[in-house]
């Protein structure tokens, strides 16, 4: 019973102290639009940003925000962008090329139908 | 893809040559949380690339005018998820029902964890969806569970390879098998049953501890597996699989389903497997596993009118046989009336049906009935050593269940009838020939009341009353308590009464792969079950379960505490005489005490990590002294790693610490044959790696026992399986080695 009581102990002071674990990284959160349509998108993008220095991103389908967590020292936000809109999907900064668009599924061509979702 | 709730319902038909020009008349509703159709007023409605909006009026209706070439209307309403719908005749008059963008929504947009625990539901649900399943790759019900931390899986016995689950560390008769909801492995299935679902038919597994609803039946004491099998509406066409190990066993698995029309789909799942090597890794001239094989065929079919008629019904055959014991045992060897070779054989068939109706009532979305038939027949003709038994199962089971709510969806109550039938013949032929013949018929209603309030809250009362043709009237009382007073925390907590007749003999099969002399010392002088009255239980639990995010990454916790408490147990007894198995009714103290602690956390991106740790303390009160119940281990770790790189890689690592568990007393046979009062402890790693070409193809090999744990002493004297102190019950630890096996999982 010992046992279970420390362990409960220690679990516990593990997730209380979790500010102190988030303010050591030295990352930046940033947030901007993406263009696109569905959870097929948001699969997408997000695995686009599976990057090397991208802590966290996440896009809501809703309101089209992207957020990221990512680590400036070792991506820059510009090659953020570039590694979204090389998936397809345009961002506020980087316009995704017409060849790489057109490769789409047919629901997730968000320049011709906007926020349509198919079930 | 989940529908997200857009229904479009054609009302009737109506030309409207009288509006010039051609104009589209509908109507925008929602439906509220009592189920009623209520309209939307001010929605927008447009045509796709237009951008001159209709608005709906207070009736949710509108006109929109037809434009040549456009036929996708979007509608857009405040709170709610904007939709699109094709309008193909755009002359009738529709009615757009739209969903509000819900919290179940919300959640498929996340990536899917593999093991969820529901928030909201008020009873503590883990769900292991196939993501889950795949991490052990091996292959049927019982090897699914190896990942996660709440069920213990042991073997039986040291011949016939077939295992057995624990759950609050009590064994697995005590915990409620369904399939879909309906009656799985129960009776005299319990003991190898869970080699008859193949997990590749696998959809998902849902295990909660504890007390389940009342809705299900009275018969779950330390908790509730519910197997869901591959639906053939979201199933793919063509699911394959081929699996191979060193040990010698081969499977295949295929589940085709079809879908020929819009309300009719059916699905056909097929399984054969064979054993034919015989392996002897630790040289005590037994085999490890049982030669053989299994041929598992179901076919389902779901029928939905779309009007709210929903028709579920499959069929199951199953035939599996399997030959064990010393190396060179041959079936006909067990016809010399003198045996010289020590042999067994489990010979299954089983026959399986069922059919679930439901009806959902037009205009109210929470009224519903449905009725849930079950047919099963079992059989098994077995033989181990000179032992023999004979046992078939005829079994019936209905369940009549109506929802609704009252006033509103805060007040929800489910009421039913249910009725349960059993008929089992079982011959054993011990030292002493026993031939037990018991017919079961229990009928009974049921009550559930759910009190919800916000999404903090939840109270689930409910209640039920059977009614037994040998035991009489059986009451049982039911509460589970949810309050979240976080969106990331839960506290539950559950108290309640179930009961169920014990099947001696199948429940203890390991223990006729011994000399044993079986006693059964009825308490009670009728034709009931084998001399004893229904074994009743009280479950109480506590647990916990809280989600955070550290360092961007999501994590849970779990922490629960369950106490179960037997006020009528028929005790099997191993200790009394190591050449005796004696039965005989509770006369005193009997109760189990679990606690579990887990912990899931992503450290890294596509790298999961789950540790738990969990305790048990199990007691009954035998003939000489309150010992500890044998063959359980107090304390267990556990470790899971999981690695998914981005080219579809996955690489896992289960790790269990196994503590000591008590033995069977076997001090007063020969130093020589006696074992320790305790076992050793071990670890257990087994690692697997998986590689996904598209969606259509993964290929995975593993290792089952890395570094070649293996229990010494497996069988008790073993040279002389005809003597006194032959016994292959003491089973704690794996009886095979290192084993690695590899497979392939084909989805068209």
């Amino acid at each position: 019973m010992k046992n279970i009581v420390l362990i409960a102990w220690c679990l516990c002071g593990m997730f209380l102290n979790k500010e102190a674990f988030a303010q050591k990284s030295k990352t930046e959160k940033v947030t901007f639009k993406v263009s696109g349509n569905c959870t097929q998108c948001k699969e997408r993008i997000e695995l686009a940003c599976d990057q090397k220095g991208i802590k966290m991103a996440e896009w809501n389908i809703d309101t089209k925000v992207m957020t990221v967590v990512y680590n400036p020292a070792k991506v820059s936000l510009e090659k953020i962008h570039e590694y979204i809109a090389a998936v397809g999907h345009d961002t506020e900064l980087k316009k995704a090329e017409d060849k790489v668009y057109k490769e789409l599924p047919g629901c997730c061509l968000f320049r011709e139908n906007p926020n349509t979702h198919h079930d | 893809m989940r529908r997200f709730g857009i229904i479009v319902w054609v009302l009737f038909c109506c030309m409207n040559a009288w509006s010039q020009p051609a104009t589209l008349k509908g109507v925008v509703v929602e439906s509220n949380a009592k189920g009623e159709i209520e309209p939307i007023a001010g929605a927008l409605v447009y045509w796709l690339g237009q951008t001159k909006p209709a608005v709906t009026d207070s009736l949710g209706v509108f006109y929109i005018p037809i434009v040549p070439n456009k036929n996708s209307l979007v509608v857009q309403a405040m709170g709610f998820k904007t939709d699109t719908i094709l309008v193909n005749n755009k002359n009738t008059l529709r009615v757009m029902m739209i969903s509000k963008r819900n919290f179940e929504d919300a959640i498929v947009s996340y990536e899917r964890k593999s093991t969820e625990v529901s928030f909201i539901d008020p009873w503590k649900v883990t769900i292991m969806n196939e993501k889950e399943l795949f991490k052990a790759a091996c292959c049927n019900l019982s090897e699914s569970f190896e990942t996660n931390p709440s069920v213990d899986v042991a073997f039986n016995d040291a011949l016939t390879g077939s295992k057995q689950i624990q759950m609050l560390g009590l064994a697995g008769q005590y915990t409620q098998m369904s399939i879909e909801q309906l009656p799985g492995i129960r009776g005299i299935a319990t003991h190898y049953g869970l080699n008859y679902i193949p997990g590749t038919w696998i959809n998902a597994i849902q295990v909660s501890k504890g007390m389940g609803s009342v809705v299900n039946g009275f018969e779950s004491i330390s908790g509730q597996i519910n197997i869901e099998l591959h639906k053939p509406t979201t199933a793919e066409k063509i699911y394959f699989n081929a699996y191979g190990s060193q040990g010698g066993r081969y499977e295949a698995n295929l589940v085709l389903a079809q879908q020929p029309t819009k309300r009719f789909s059916h699905a056909l799942f097929l399984h054969a497997s064979t054993y034919n090597l015989r392996m002897d890794q630790n040289k005590d001239g037994y085999l490890d596993n049982p030669i053989g094989e299994q041929v598992n065929a179901l076919y389902r079919l779901l029928y939905d009118t779309k009007t709210g008629f929903v028709l579920n019904a499959s069929l199951q055959y199953v035939k599996d046989k399997k030959l064990g014991g010393q190396t060179n045992f041959e079936e006909r060897f067990q016809r010399d009336s003198v045996k010289n070779v020590y042999g067994t054989m489990v010979d299954a068939e089983r026959l399986n049906a069922a059919l679930k109706l439901g009806y959902l009532f037009a205009g109210n979305k929470f009224r519903s009935i449905g009725l849930q038939l079950n047919a099963n027949q079992q059989t098994f003709h077995n033989f181990f050593g000179y032992n023999t038994y004979h046992g078939s199962q005829k079994s019936t089971y209905a369940n009549l269940i109506f929802q609704d709510i009252i006033g509103n969806s805060n007040h929800k109550y489910r009421v039913g009838l249910s009725n349960q039938t059993d008929h089992l013949t079982e011959h054993l032929l011990n030292q002493t020939h026993y031939h037990f013949n018991r017919n079961e018929i229990v009928s009974g209603a049921f009550a559930e009341y759910t009190y919800t309030y916000l999404t903090s809250f939840t109270a689930v009362l409910g209640s039920r009353i059977d009614y037994h043709n040998l035991f009489g009237w059986q009451y049982v009382p039911r509460l589970h308590l949810r309050y979240a007073p976080l969106a990331s925390t839960v506290i539950r907590a559950s108290a309640g009464k179930a009961w169920r007749t014990a099947n001696l003999i199948s429940e203890n099969m390991g223990s006729l792969i011994s000399n044993r002399t079986w006693i059964f010392r009825p308490a009670i002088n009728t034709a009931s079950a084998y001399g004893f009255a229904p074994e009743e239980a009280y479950n109480f639990g506590l647990n916990l379960s809280h989600e955070f995010k550290l360092n961007y990454r999501n994590g849970s916790i779990g922490l629960d505490y369950y106490y179960t408490l037997f006020t009528n147990q028929v005790v099997a007894d191993r200790d009394l005489n190591a050449q005796q198995m004696v039965f005989y009714a509770l006369n005193g103290q009997s109760d189990s005490r679990s606690f579990q602690v887990q912990l899931d956390y992503q450290p890294l991106r596509r790298f999961d990590l789950r540790f738990a740790y969990r305790w048990y303390d199990v007691i009954t009160q035998y003939e000489q002294a309150l010992r500890s119940v044998p063959m359980i281990a107090k304390h267990r770790w556990f470790l899971n790693l999981a690695y998914t790189t981005k080219t579809k890689w996955n690489f896992d690592i289960t790790s269990n610490w196994t503590g000591q568990k008590r033995l069977p007393i076997t001090s007063a046979n020969p130093t020589e044959l006696r074992l320790n009062d305790y076992s050793n402890t071990f670890w257990l790693w087994n690692a697997q790696v998986t590689k996904s070409f598209k969606k259509y193809l993964s290929v995975y090999v593993g290792v089952e026992n890395i570094f070649n744990f293996q229990q010494p002493n497996a069988i008790l004297d073993g040279p002389n399986p005809f003597g006194n102190y032959f016994d292959a019950s003491f089973i704690w630890g794996p009886i095979f080695g290192r084993m690695s096996y590899l497979g392939l999982r084909l989805k068209i």
